[in-house]
């Protein structure tokens, strides 16, 4: 047993040292399956409440996976029936607004509510439950200028309170003018080890196109951020898309890395993608 | 290395292209102690500057290999001799600002040698070994080390009495304290970013008493057989956990130092059958059993070729196997060639293996992200060797199947492990050609690792990800190497090496990993992360 743990460390370690020192990468063409083309289902149902008015829209997009060389151009799914029902019993259907794209409004929303999605395409059932959460409350924003790595950048902070009293999951989008900016990590929050506390999250703002972006801020600018709340099971599944995502990448991996899966679906049916009932909190700040 | 001279001192070494090693023997009393030491060191960071700097080499970036073998031999008396050794070794790799990866590893031991009478022979070693990985990964303006290992102190004695021809026993009795550092976070310069972090260490102890006896029935006819005890226990301090099916924690135990959180323990039996069918022929007949404690955990993508050792814990138990194997051996031409030929089967019980998206590193909960199953394993190996000649050599061949199963994997199918390589195949020949030069040249082959490789992709989001069939459905590509020496023996006691590492410069992966074509962002691309290619060297080789 000695030795075998012993030639293993060494192995490791000698192979990162020639890879390191010696390393040489080169595009090669690698023979993957043509998998039949699986459905995408990616459901959401959002309430928000510090707006004027109380607004919710349940969204849900479908589209197929494609090989994994082929340019992206994922083809969407259409003339698909798409219910949403609460736990009350009422059922609504989702209009398809454009091609893959289904949407309702006027849904009835309450935390605590258990959402059902339905979807029947193809002549296939597909079914996820999720339920709406009571969302983190944003506090405030604040921006100020640093360096950064020596360069000039700004960072948006966002504020808010930790409710003590339960689990949160939540999930921070950044809109710039009104125009979603994707972050390159979902921005996932969980309270684990912060449970009740003040917390302050800064995003970087650097006029560097390998920063997520992109971009400084200028006067007269409206950034907006939006936390999202969820439960556990929302979390989970965007937590290891999240590391899908982002380890992809090239070389070596030190950090976190995951053993390469689809998450955890809340989708019967062998589908992919989540349904997720989202409750959320906006503020927003113009750059003066 | 050998255990010294107890005649006289002699200094020898290599001195070359990437490496060096000295090491001096010495009597210390004549004919009756005497002490080797022994020092080696890599220096492939004189060559750094040689790469280009967009290869991704770092500047300030060092990378080496030392290490230092000590050995005292003495002999107190007639039945007694006593063996110290120590060894002390450390890889470094420096990467400039990315970061630094360190192995270390040290080790003593005291063997004492004592016959009781010419039937009886006891061993008795104490021995005592570290092992540390250490990585350390600049964050910004933090470094944050990552380190990991495993401690051993051990003490076994071992006896072998020769009862008369027909009979020999082996006993024995052997106990280990292990202590397990699963790993450990820590900042060098305080900043706000990680918190220290560890996961408690493992502490366990072992216990194993054996006993066999070789019977001989005949000259034709030979049977072996034994029985291991084994036991194992993982002792506090420490804290278990138990968890539901999707991992939440639903308890937790905390065990106080010395306190018994769980043992383990087992007999594993063994059997085995020669029969000469002439005087250069053989068949043997086996069966045995295995206990394991220690655990193999390796990644299944091939982004991070990199595993993990876990020990036995209250929820990870011991991995059991049970082997048979039939094999067939033959000596031609006086010995100048044999030939062996053996099947095997191996049962597999309590596997460990991840579950599917498992986070791989630093994982306090890991138990929670394992799941438990079978598996089995077998294969034919084929051996051929010339020993005698001008010419001589080896062929070797496997042919064999490593399989798991797991209900929560790949849909509860036997699945290849990550160590099934269907093929394997290693030439080595020598050529002596007169007393002046001999040539040698080794080519290996073997399939590559199974491994998980995306089956295709799509958006959510509003980004691509990959979409995944199943566990370790594709390979790497097969591994393929040829090596080259020559050595000119010149003088009495002196040598040059020659050699070439991977003479046909065979790319072989390391690594595959899938990303967006820095061409053109609408399509994606699979990049193979090799080997370096050649490695020619030269060392010259002395002794006075």
């Amino acid at each position: 047993m000695k030795t075998i743990l012993n030639n293993n460390f060494r192995r490791i370690v000698l192979a990162t040292l020639f890879v390191i020192s010696f390393g040489c990468t080169e595009v090669v063409d690698v023979e993957l399956n043509s998998a039949d083309p699986k459905i995408v289902i990616e459901g959401s149902i959002t309430e928000s409440v510090d707006q004027a008015e109380r607004y919710n829209i349940a969204t849900v997009r479908l589209s197929k996976t494609i090989d994994y060389f082929n340019p992206k151009d994922f083809p969407k799914v259409t003339n698909a029936i798409v219910e949403i029902s609460d736990s009350e019993g009422n059922t609504k259907t989702l209009t398809e607004v454009s091609q893959g794209l289904y949407q309702a409004h006027g849904i009835s929303s309450k935390f605590g509510g258990k959402y059902t999605l339905n979807v029947e395409v193809e002549n296939k059932f597909y079914e996820a439950k999720s339920e709406l959460v009571k969302p983190l409350q944003l506090d405030s924003l604040s921006h100020f200028t640093n360096k950064i790595d020596g360069m000039d950048g700004d960072v948006i902070t966002y504020y808010f309170k930790d409710d003590p009293n339960k689990e949160d999951y939540a999930q921070a989008k950044l809109y710039v003018n009104g125009k979603q900016i994707l972050l390159d990590s979902f921005d996932l929050y969980s309270d684990q080890y912060v449970n009740g506390r003040e917390i302050d999250i800064g995003i970087q703002f650097l006029d560097d196109t390998t920063s997520a972006t992109g971009d400084r801020l200028v006067k007269g600018d409206v950034v907006e951020i939006e936390l999202v709340s969820f439960n556990k099971s929302a979390y989970t599944y965007f937590d290891v898309l999240d590391d899908l995502i982002n380890t992809d990448g090239e070389g070596i991996n030190f950090g976190g890395n995951a053993i390469p899966d689809n998450p955890p679906t809340n989708l019967t049916n062998d589908a992919l993608g989540y349904f997720g009932a989202y409750s959320v909190s906006r503020k927003s700040i113009t750059i003066k | 290395m050998n255990d010294g001279s107890k005649k006289e001192a002699s200094i020898y070494g290599g001195i070359g292209l990437i490496s060096s090693r000295l090491a001096i023997e010495a009597p210390i009393i004549k004919d009756k102690m005497s002490l080797i030491l022994l020092g080696r060191r890599t220096y492939l960071d004189l060559f750094l500057p040689l790469i280009p700097r967009d290869e991704g080499v770092q500047e300030n970036s060092s990378i080496y290999f030392y290490d230092f073998n000590t050995k005292l031999n003495a002999i107190l008396g007639e039945n007694d001799r006593l063996f110290l050794s120590g060894y002390f070794g450390k890889d470094v790799a420096n990467l400039g600002d990315e970061g630094s990866v360190k192995w270390g590893n040290t080790t003593g031991t005291i063997r004492w040698n004592h016959i009781f009478s010419n039937k009886i022979f006891s061993n008795t070693t104490f021995l005592y070994s570290d092992f540390n990985f250490d990585l350390g990964v600049s964050e910004g303006k933090s470094l944050v080390e990552i380190n990991s290992g495993i401690k051993d102190l051990s003490l076994k004695t071992d006896f072998q009495y020769y009862l008369n021809n027909e009979n020999n026993f082996k006993f024995g009795i052997h106990g280990v304290k292990h202590t397990f550092n699963p790993g450990k976070i820590s900042e060098g310069n305080k900043d706000d970013k990680y918190e220290s972090f560890e996961i408690k260490n493992i502490h366990a102890l072992e216990g194993n008493l054996y006993a066999s006896h070789e019977y001989k029935f005949s000259n034709r006819l030979k049977l072996e057989y034994g029985i291991r005890y084994s036991n194992f226990s993982i002792i506090g301090p420490g804290e278990y956990f138990n968890f539901t099916k999707t991992g939440e924690i639903i308890d937790t135990s905390i065990y106080k130092s010395g306190e018994i959180a769980k043992t383990y323990h087992g007999i594993e039996p063994r059997i085995s059958f020669n029969y000469f069918l002439d005087i250069s022929s053989s068949i043997k007949l086996s069966y045995a059993r295995n206990r394991q404690n220690i655990h193999l955990l390796t990644n299944s993508s091939s982004g991070t070729p990199i595993d993990r050792w876990q020990p036995s814990t209250p929820l990870i138990k011991p991995e059991i196997s049970d082997q048979i194997s039939v094999g067939y051996f033959k000596n031609f031409k006086n010995s100048a060639y044999e030939f062996s030929a053996e099947l095997y089967y191996k049962d597999l019980k309590n596997q460990v293996d991840y579950k599917n998206g498992a986070d791989l590193v630093l994982n306090e909960f890991v138990e929670a992200d394992l799941v438990f199953g079978t598996g089995r394993a077998y294969g034919m190996e084929l051996y051929l060797k010339k020993n005698l000649g001008k010419f001589t050599g080896w062929v070797s061949y496997t042919l064999s199947r490593v399989e798991k199963k797991f209900v929560e994997i790949n849909k509860g199918k036997l699945f290849p492990a990550k160590q099934d390589k269907t093929h394997d195949l290693s030439l080595v020949g020598v050529y002596n050609m007169n007393e002046d030069w001999t040539f040698s040249a080794t080519w290996v082959y073997s399939t590559g690792n199974a491994v998980t490789f995306p089956s295709g992709k799509y958006s959510i989001g509003g980004k691509t990800t990959t979409y995944y069939t199943e566990r370790n459905g594709y390979r790497m590509p097969a591994y393929h190497r040829l090596d080259i020496g020559a050595t000119w023996h010149f003088g009495e006691d002196s040598d040059l090496t020659f050699s070439v590492y991977n003479a046909y410069g065979r790319t072989n992966a390391y690594s595959i990993t899938f990303r967006e074509a820095k061409s053109d962002p609408s399509k994606t691309e699979a990049v193979k992360l090799a080997l370096f290619k050649y490695v020619p060297s030269i060392t010259y080789n002395f002794r006075f």
